[in-house]
């Protein structure tokens, strides 16, 4: 199965919460979205839910708009929005119990599946509680249990680690991945960037309602060479080699580090094999030469720029 | 038992869902409870002192006893119970739950049926609880049992009425002041209804039925009374529904379909009443009530949003009738003006009609109902329009165009206001200066200049707003033809 979106847009008045956005998910990926705050990532995840009704574009699931057919993504599509369930006098059972009716899961279906998942989301020792009595990360799974019931293909959310503990957050991750594992595919929104890099397959990156960048978290870092930090261990003094690297082009920053020198290096590959040939003609002794690895974070700090519309 | 688990399972299976959660939640709080509990405390002293009073049976004291153990009933039924449905739907819209539910197979409809039927279902329990103390009543003396019957029949009908009102209410308060402000004037109503349909009650228990409704027609009279709350409730029905409806449906096509059916069995009603008593003014009175209720619709028409959306687009019937019938019913500013336009000319036409009937009597009819609902409507479609290009051309950055309506109230107060402060300060005091005041028809005695401004005013409305309307009725036509 495969959602996509192409040229997505949504205007409140003048305000463009939403740009010519266009990626693509596919069943048991799980993508990351990530953006600073008011970037466009709730509009965009709504419009995918059918609560929202884009200005432009359109959101394909297979092929079949669900823009105009919403009943599809009724059909197809869970979301866990970053509000956690308000009904505080009803039970969790209750909760899910009234979704599955919602949904129309005939009654004998129905009392298997909700106890089923409430086993899967580990809620089946408090289906007796009041939503009022539960904690934030036990509102959250009552949230996922909720967007689950009707076994939906893609499964959209929105911050859900948000104010979760460690136990939690770690619950929520291997959560995800089993999901994952069952082939549903999963478009998960969070600040929490380290997290996410440990189980996205893939990224989009957005501000201001533009997508800055879309692909996999390797093709993300490796793509954003402006910004690289080039590692260098000697075998001559230190500081002579210091003094040596500071004269060459492209060098910027540099310090000395332990027993090796970092430095800024913003060229490609290839300027970083004429920068390594430079250095062993002028007959320098190196026994490491590499790019510090870049990770998530770093790479949205470096192509956002915090701005709200 | 598999037999019985299965016909259990049907049953469950066609159940609508927000009754079951209704229903969970209102019993497990503490406010069903506790209003159940004191008021059948009430019911419980009230009775047991009538009862243990022995004068009590040698004069009215039994209609006295019915009617406070009523009144508590009633108030119960009519204006707690309906508030308390009113007031949890506008918590939900204000804290975005419902949201959830329309990326379900649930249908905006579904969501105030069940919303009405938990509430009337409380209302029948509350109702059952308390018949057995009213039943006592029968045992003191001046309770006619079929007043008492009817009144309670009658009660449950309003009841219905109020219930779906508040949830109406409970529909449009969504955000901050308007929440405020529209559950205050619910509310404020709800109230208002409650004592006047008490004294309506009281005078069926103590004079009878047939002195109540005056007229000779008992059964038919009860029975307009009730098509009239029926048809209003059925209206509101779709009213909150189109009003939760996700943005982009077709919210407007329920609602239009619904009030032209309305409009015609009232007409069908009205006609009945015209030839059983031989009097074709009730024809006038009809026509005023249409008339005057389509004309605030033209204040719903220009708030609806002026675009065809893709929900909207992909339900265009083709065919020539279907599609141009389609443009007047389907939701669209330009299309809900049209929609009223000849709603109202199909209006004035059955007056017309009427008017010429020789049991119409007062040949002055005509001439008064073309002055006030012919002024009323070129005021209300003036002001509307007026809004509409003002939203649109200044302000449309700021104010969405679903308040428009906010928009040509506050143009209709400022030209109705300024002109008269402006002569205060000039020393002017002629009753000429309330013309643009659509209310003040009545108070100005030049007449025919009143209708020619609100005439004056429309045309100028329409002039204003010609491009923005035919711009939809041409995408409308190019939606259909594509």
């Amino acid at each position: 199965m495969m959602l996509g979106v192409k040229n997505l847009c949504k205007n409140f008045g003048d305000t463009h919460a939403v740009r010519r956005l266009n990626f693509q998910l596919n069943g048991g990926d799980i993508t990351g979205f990530v953006g600073p705050n008011g970037a466009g990532k709730t509009t965009t995840l709504r419009m995918m839910a059918s609560i929202e009704e884009p200005s432009s574009g359109t959101i394909e699931l297979d092929g079949h708009s669900i823009v105009s057919n919403p009943e599809l993504a009724r059909e197809k599509i869970g979301f866990v929005p970053d509000t956690l369930p308000t009904q505080d006098d009803m039970t969790v059972f209750e909760y899910i119990d009234f979704f599955a009716r919602a949904y129309a899961i005939k009654p004998a279906r129905r009392r298997g599946l909700v106890n089923d998942l409430m086993e899967f989301t580990n809620l089946i020792g408090i289906r007796e509680k009041l939503l009022s009595a539960l904690s934030k990360g036990m509102k959250q799974r009552v949230s996922i249990a909720r967007a689950l019931i009707h076994d939906p293909a893609f499964i959209l959310m929105d911050e859900p680690a948000a104010g979760l503990d460690p136990r939690a957050r770690i619950e929520l991750r291997e959560l995800l991945r089993v999901l994952s594992r069952q082939g549903k595919g999963i478009l998960i929104s969070s600040h929490i960037l380290s997290e996410l890099s440990e189980i996205c397959s893939s990224t989009l990156i957005i501000e201001q309602g533009a997508m800055l960048k879309f692909g996999s978290i390797e093709e993300i870092t490796d793509s954003d060479l402006s910004h690289r930090r080039l590692i260098i261990r000697p075998l001559d003094s230190l500081e002579e080699f210091a003094n040596f690297m500071i004269l060459l082009p492209g060098v910027e920053n540099l310090v000395v580090n332990g027993k090796v020198v970092e430095f800024d290096f913003a060229g490609s590959d290839d300027e970083a094999f004429v920068l390594l040939k430079e250095i062993v003609a002028a007959g320098r002794k190196i026994i490491e030469f590499r790019f510090r690895q870049q990770n998530l974070e770093s790479v949205f700090m470096n192509i956002t720029k915090g701005e709200v519309q | 038992m598999t037999a019985l688990n299965n016909i259990i399972d049907r049953c469950d299976e066609r159940i609508n869902p927000i009754i079951v959660k209704e229903l969970r939640q209102i019993v497990r709080g503490k406010f069903f409870w506790g209003v159940l509990i004191l008021f059948l405390g009430f019911q419980c002293v009230v009775l047991s002192l009538s009862l243990a009073d022995q004068s009590a049976h040698y004069n009215n004291s039994g209609q006295e006893t019915l009617m406070f153990l009523y009144g508590v009933l009633f108030l119960a039924s009519f204006a707690i119970i309906p508030i308390y449905s009113g007031f949890r739907f506008s918590r939900e819209r204000s804290e975005g739950s419902d949201e959830l539910l329309f990326i379900t197979t649930i249908t905006p409809q579904t969501i105030i049926r069940g919303k009405f039927a938990a509430a009337f279902l409380i209302i029948l329990l509350i109702n059952s609880a308390f018949a057995p103390f009213m039943s006592m009543t029968f045992f003191l003396s001046g309770v006619d049992l079929w007043a008492t019957f009817v009144m309670i029949l009658l009660g449950l009908v309003v009841s219905a009425a109020g219930t779906m009102f508040q949830i109406c209410i409970g529909s449009l308060s969504r955000e901050g002041g308007s929440m405020y402000l529209f559950r205050g004037a619910g509310l404020l109503f709800q109230v208002m209804m409650f004592f006047s349909l008490m004294s309506i009650s009281s005078e069926m228990v103590r004079y009878g039925l047939d002195r109540t409704f005056s007229s000779g027609y008992l059964y038919s009279s009860i029975a307009t009374f009730v098509t009239f709350m029926a048809a209003g409730t059925y209206l509101l029905y779709h009213a909150a529904a189109a009003v939760v409806s996700p943005a982009g449906t077709n919210r407007m096509l329920p609602v239009r379909v619904a009030a032209t059916i309305l409009w015609l069995v009232t007409l069908l009603m009205t006609g009945y009443w015209a030839v059983v008593s031989s009097n074709f003014e009730v024809f006038a009175i009809w026509g005023f009530l249409s008339s005057y209720v389509l004309s605030m619709s033209c204040l719903v028409a220009v708030s609806e949003r002026d675009f065809i959306t893709e929900r909207v687009a992909r339900d265009i019937p083709s065919g020539f009738v279907r599609g141009r019938l389609a443009f007047v019913f389907f939701s669209g500013a330009a299309g809900g003006l049209a929609w009223v336009l000849i709603l109202q000319i199909l209006t004035f036409a059955v007056i017309l009609l009427a008017s010429g009937a020789p049991a119409f009597g007062s040949r002055n009819m005509m001439g008064d109902f073309v002055l006030y609902s012919g002024s009323f409507y070129c005021y209300l479609l003036g002001y509307s329009l007026l809004a509409a290009f003002i939203r649109r051309v200044f302000i449309a950055d700021h104010i969405d165009i679903r308040n428009t309506w906010v928009v040509a109230l506050l143009t209709c107060a400022v030209l109705s206001i300024v002109p008269i402060l402006a002569g205060g300060v000039m020393g002017m005091g002629s009753e000429d200066l309330l013309i643009a005041n659509p209310l003040y028809v009545s108070a100005v005695r030049r007449s025919d200049s009143v209708l020619l401004f609100a005439a004056c005013l429309a045309v100028i409305g329409l002039v204003i707003n010609a491009a923005w309307l035919g711009r939809q009725f041409k995408d409308f036509y190019k939606e259909m033809d594509a």
